[in-house]
């Protein structure tokens, strides 16, 4: 294991540019943690909601209005489509709720027990998705063996009541687990960096010809020396995700430990492998220190910036946006912010999620792929 | 005597360029041989096939009396190489490079501690073993390329001009290491273009020249290549007459005379008492003259005679 061995003696001498890129981790932790108390305010807010009512104001429909005035604000806007069009656009409100004509009737009769709701791209939207799923949960069990509105009514209403406190406790979970993703999203930098310098410089030294030479001449074969290295390389990587884990655990405690939070710590990995053979690309393509350096920070600086690591990307502008969709990190922390307003964990709310690792994963594959294949024409050469 | 390497019609090219033609030669048991030849002449190619680090055109290379490949683990085991360019970490120290390299072939610590120390003490390096190769002089940095190349005590050692640009105390370490080596049972290829180097040390000598092998044989076989005994050169104060300089041209074995300013240098082909002879007739003649001193002939006179060109550029 001499080859493994020197894998981490070599990174040992590195460690002064190692560490900085950890302190800068720390630092965004610190970041992440103070971003984390204005969101929470933010998030506990309600969400935004324009009403558009077709029907006539039932008791049913009143009810519905109430539930949604005690859970979200209800902002007065014309029923004209292109005002609640651009009022959703602008992020005034999060979603329009239509409550189309006959929907008392098809609702007690037991026909139709939905509303056509039309969603905004904000965090919020799906809360609001959330509230309303709530409310037809109930009233659809409540529907079927009760008669009189008024019975309707109130069971609904005392049904509410008796879930409210679970929800309440689900959003301020969601509170949490947005910092926790905060976290992640500015771990892309320094993610990124240790794992790009670390394979790049390693790449360096042992395909420097003279050192292959020596290497090639040797009594220990080459595929254990290729074995040796890589698998200093994999568990130096892991080490590193584990040191990001065991820090997000430690600034966000418990809520880690929660679906959300395991998403969250799965996702990383993904992305470590990803950024594994960013490093690897990196490693073949320069030969020199300094040309590595400038990568790192051109790569792990360059994707924090118009990925939405830093800056959400709601806020950058749409062709910057465009051209971060090509880059593994943009997938990375837009599953990061997706992970944050999952509440219910099934096929509609995960698949998304797998999608984006696997456009990560398939990122990884390519990046791998382009490296050996270059590789092999070098050597060729 | 055993035969350790055996090469026959070894040819190697580079597109258009035959860089070595047509090689053959074996090595011996315990020898040092030399392998002598200019800048670009097919050395290190020579070397780097040998050792399959490169594709060669054609012909077959036997070590141990097996067929050298790259797979050929069991010869790898008992081969130690110095390349011509030093190839080290930088991040690792004098000791901890040394040790790396020669933990590609002795797994075991104890040992491998051992061995390591050994090179060190036979490269001279013991003051420098925290040393990183940065801090390192050039002669220094060459005796470390050469430990990291013999540090796992191999039967067969090649070295590829290990004193390129290395300070005289350096060098003469350097040579009398790889006499200690040979001492110790090894057996050496050494490549060099310093002729002095090779005779001092080597018991075989092949000399190459743009791939071929031109002549081989030991040092004295080789110097009867040439047509020479010996040279001498005169340091004259004041200038020859031509009447003068016809008489030193019929003396006894002359050959040759070239003139300088102010000194010529005479080439003899045969004869044991010139010098004296010279010096006789010198006085007889009442020529004054500074110095006067004789010269064996060298390698380099073997390559010229033989290519018609120097041997250093
Ligand atoms: N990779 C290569 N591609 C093309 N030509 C090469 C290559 N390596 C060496 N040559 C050529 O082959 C010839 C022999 O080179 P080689 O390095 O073997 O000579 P050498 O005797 O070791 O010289 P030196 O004393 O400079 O080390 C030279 O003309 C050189 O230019
Ligand atoms: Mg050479």
């Amino acid at each position: 294991m001499i080859v493994f061995k020197n894998y981490f003696k070599i990174l040992n001498k590195h460690k002064g540019v190692i560490l900085l890129y950890v302190g800068i981790l720390l630092l965004f932790t610190l970041f992440s943690t103070q971003s984390n108390n204005n969101t929470q305010s933010f998030v506990a807010s309600k969400p935004n909601v324009a009403v558009i009512n077709n029907d006539s104001k039932t008791e049913i429909v009143n009810n519905l209005y109430r539930y949604l005035e005690e859970n979200t604000d209800i902002i007065d806007i014309e029923n004209n489509d292109s005002k609640l069009n651009d009022a959703l656009f602008y992020q005034e409100i999060d979603a329009i709720i239509y409550i189309y004509d006959g929907y008392t009737n098809d609702y007690l009769s037991n026909k139709e027990n939905n509303l056509n709701v039309k969603y905004g791209n904000t965090v919020y939207s799906s809360y609001v998705d959330m509230i309303l799923k709530r409310y037809f949960k109930i009233a659809d069990i409540v529907n079927d063996d009760v008669n009189s509105t008024d019975d309707i009514i109130s069971i609904i209403n005392n049904s509410l009541k008796n879930t409210t406190e679970v929800e309440i406790k689900n959003t301020l979970d969601v509170d949490t687990i947005s910092k926790a993703s905060y976290f992640f999203n500015y771990a892309n930098y320094s993610i990124l960096a240790i794992c790009i310098y670390s394979t790049a410089i390693i790449l360096i030294r042992f395909n420097n010809k003279k050192i292959k030479n020596r290497n090639n001449i040797s009594s220990k074969k080459s595929s254990s020396i290729t074995k040796e290295l890589y698998l200093g390389n994999l568990v130096f990587v892991l080490f590193v995700w584990l040191f990001v884990v065991a820090l997000s655990i430690f600034i966000n405690k418990d809520i880690m430990f929660t679906i959300n939070g395991m998403l969250l710590i799965v996702n990383s990995l993904v992305f470590m492998i990803c950024a594994l053979s960013v490093g690897f690309l990196i490693g073949i393509f320069f030969n020199n220190e300094s040309a590595i350096a400038a990568a790192v920070n051109i790569i792990a600086l360059g994707t924090s910036f118009i990925c939405g690591s830093f800056i959400p990307v709601e806020y950058l502008p749409n062709t910057v946006v465009a051209i971060s969709k090509v880059l593994p990190s943009y997938w990375f922390i837009q599953n990061n912010n997706l992970i944050k307003t999952i509440e219910v964990f099934n096929y509609n709310t995960i698949i998304p999620l797998i999608i984006n690792m696997f456009i990560i994963i398939i990122f990884a594959f390519s990046f791998f792929m382009m490296a050996v294949i270059y590789n092999k024409k070098r050597i060729k050469n | 005597m055993k035969k350790i390497i055996e090469i026959k019609n070894l040819t190697k090219k580079y597109k258009q360029l035959t860089a070595i033609d047509n090689l053959s030669f074996d090595v011996y048991e315990n020898e040092i041989l030399g392998l002598l030849g200019p800048n670009g002449s097919g050395k290190s190619t020579t070397i780097n096939s040998i050792l399959s680090l490169l594709n060669y055109d054609s012909g077959s290379i036997k070590i141990f009396n097996k067929e050298m490949s790259p797979e050929a683990y069991d010869i790898k085991s008992k081969i130690g190489v110095v390349f011509q360019d030093v190839a080290v970490f930088e991040e690792l120290t004098v000791i901890e490079n040394i040790d790396y390299f020669c933990g590609l072939y002795i797994n075991d610590k104890k040992i491998r501690k051992e061995y390591v120390k050994d090179a060190i003490d036979l490269v001279g390096l013991n003051e420098f073993i925290k040393f990183y190769p940065k801090q390192l002089s050039g002669g220094l940095l060459r005796r470390l390329n050469i430990a990291c190349g013999i540090a796992h005590k191999p039967k067969v050692i090649f070295l590829d001009e290990p004193t390129v640009a290395v300070d005289p105390q350096s060098r003469n370490s350097i040579l009398e290491g790889i006499k200690k080596l040979r001492e110790n049972g090894a057996t050496i290829i050494y490549t060099t273009h310093y002729m002095e180097e090779v005779e001092i040390i080597c018991d075989r000598i092949i000399i190459i020249d743009k791939g071929k092998i031109i002549a081989k044989g030991n040092k004295e076989e080789l110097k009867k290549l040439v047509n020479i005994e010996e040279k001498i050169t005169i340091e004259l104060l004041e200038k020859l007459s031509n009447v003068q300089k016809e008489k030193i041209i019929k003396l006894n074995h002359v050959v040759e005379f070239v003139e300088a300013e102010k000194s010529i240098v005479l080439t003899y082909s045969s004869g044991r008492k010139n010098l004296s002879d010279l010096i006789e007739f010198m006085n007889n003649s009442k020529i004054k003259y500074s110095r006067i001193y004789s010269e064996l002939p060298t390698l380099n006179d073997v390559f010229l005679e033989l290519t018609g060109k120097e041997l250093r550029d």
